[in-house]
């Protein structure tokens, strides 16, 4: 993802981006998208959602 | 007289109750050793000399009266997310337009129940979002055993207070690692509870089903007489449970089988593995079995609770993001922004994960009845070099400061930071316990026997 094409998103979303946070913001958006690629390859049918950690 | 800041709660009660020294003689030790000591460390945002002086006296009277509530007379503080009447609520952000909170948070009208004195408010990192307590606003917090040095966070104020004899004990927030890890950077026990025991009602969200309340004291034993007045159900927390029976301090298991987790992190410092082999051959000479466990899932944990934490921050502050966005220190404010933009499917993959993880750790606690793992890989970094890495190419600090603690966030299963040992610069090293729901008695109880063992240990 580009700083602009996060910016349209933002933009999109309704969402102002500070012009001079914008690389730090991609950074921390993209390590998170990594950390959900991480999660989604573990997934299989069988994982239910799950709200609260005190739910059995 | 600095030697009565450094007793324990139950050894400051005795001396309160024999009359080597009042409430109020101790409270004003201890506000005068913040007067002294502040200035350099940083741990308090506000202190409340009034309200804690009409405390002081009114607990004077009720030992005269024959009163023997467990925190009475006994000087506290609280984490600055968490409400006091008459005082703002500052979170770690600019004050600026913000009302006193009219009423006490639960766990503050808890400890006022139980006859605590309440000091004042500590430091935080911005908004409890982070584990430095490098805050943009009020300064960073300073480890007191090396003031170059984080205390660790976001509970940053509450360690350091606790382990510069600037309190007894401290009530802090953790929801991924922020009571247990400035809890190991600065040398003092501190302990989440299992998801649901300690009530939230007039403490600032982080993130709802990650947020725990808890203390943070010189000692478990401290930990479990302050757990003991704050826990219990609340209408106000649906999350809350009615349990009871629950002992502060409950029995050692016999046999007790402790999990050691092996390998539990590829940036181990050489004396943080050193201190934890030593830590559980201490267990085991206490006479538990010790357990080789492999705990894949710290990696997953991790992953899991940074997406959770940032969507429901994210909406939690949409308004600060929305309406003041300026306001809000770099490193938080891309935080939140990340929890605005990552798509739904992230985070209810997240839960997804989240639930087998609880399975899974669940299972491996029908094995064992306690987890041992280091609280951080590291030792308190250098303020102001949080961002750098380690090594060229690896991850920095802050990334590693919640790798071992933010698992147990994603359970709910309560877990403790102990000190155990310190490395060759001298700077703490914490041992983390972890147990089954519920059993917070059984983590406390384990962690103040391994407190005994290392303490035979230095005088021998």
């Amino acid at each position: 993802m580009t700083a602009d094409e996060l910016r349209r998103l933002a933009a999109a979303l309704g969402i102002d981006l500070l012009d001079d946070e914008i690389d730090a913001d991609l950074v921390e958006l993209e390590a998170m998208l990594e950390n959900a690629r991480r999660l989604r390859e573990r997934l299989t049918a069988e994982d239910e959602p799950g709200l609260r950690p005190d739910m059995p | 007289m600095s030697d009565l800041r450094f007793m324990t709660i139950a050894e400051a009660r005795a001396a309160l109750e024999r009359r080597d020294v009042s409430a109020v003689e101790l409270t004003r030790l201890h506000l005068d050793a913040i007067a002294a000591e502040d200035a350099r460390l940083n741990a308090f945002v506000r202190v409340t000399a009034e309200d804690a002086l009409a405390s002081a006296r009114a607990a004077d009277r009720a030992i005269a009266a024959g009163d023997r509530r467990p925190l009475l007379g006994i000087p506290v503080s609280v984490k600055d997310l968490i409400d006091q009447t008459g005082v703002v609520t500052t979170a770690g952000a600019p004050a600026e337009g913000l009302s006193p909170a009219r009423d006490d948070a639960e766990v503050v009208r808890r400890l006022r129940a139980a006859g605590a004195v309440l000091l004042g408010k500590t430091t935080l990192h911005e908004l409890a979002f982070g584990a430095t307590s490098e805050n943009p606003h009020y300064g960073p917090v300073r480890n007191p055993v090396d003031g170059s040095r984080i205390a660790g966070g976001s509970s940053g104020g509450a360690a350091a207070a606790v382990a510069a004899g600037l309190s007894y004990a401290s009530i802090g927030t953790d929801s991924g690692g922020s009571i247990r890890i400035p809890a190991a950077l600065c040398g003092v026990a501190g302990h989440k509870p299992t998801f649901g025991l300690v009530a939230r009602h007039g403490v600032l969200p982080l993130a709802w089903s990650l947020d725990h309340v808890g203390p943070l004291a010189r000692t478990a034993a401290d930990c479990a007489v302050v757990l003991a007045a704050i826990a219990g159900a609340e209408p106000n927390d649906h999350a809350t449970l009615p349990i009871t029976g629950l002992a502060p301090l409950g029995d050692l298991p016999a046999p007790l089988r402790v999990g050691v987790v092996r390998d539990p992190s590829p940036w181990l410092e050489p004396d943080v593995g050193r201190r934890f082999a030593e830590a559980t051959t201490l267990l085991r000479d206490l006479g538990a079995t010790l357990v080789d466990v492999e705990l894949d899932q710290l990696g997953d944990g991790l992953a899991c609770v940074a997406i959770v934490l940032r969507v429901e921050a994210a909406a939690v502050h949409r308004e600060r993001l929305a309406t003041q966005p300026g306001r809000i220190g770099g490193d938080v404010r891309a935080r939140l922004r990340a929890g605005q933009l990552l798509p739904a499917t992230a985070y209810l993959d997240a839960l997804r994960v989240r639930r087998r993880l609880v399975r899974e750790v669940d299972a491996l606690l029908e094995r064992v009845d306690v987890l041992a793992l280091p609280t951080t890989p590291i030792v308190a970094p250098l303020i102001g070099r949080t961002f750098e890495p380690v090594v060229p190419g690896g991850p920095n600090p802050r990334a590693l400061l919640t790798s071992l603690t933010s698992l147990f966030n994603a359970t709910g299963l309560p877990a403790i930071s102990v000190p155990c040992g310190v490395d060759g610069a001298g700077l703490p090293v914490g041992l983390q316990l972890v147990g089954r729901r519920w059993e917070d008695s059984v983590v406390l109880a384990v962690a103040a026997a391994f407190e005994a063992a290392l303490g035979r240990r230095a005088v021998d």
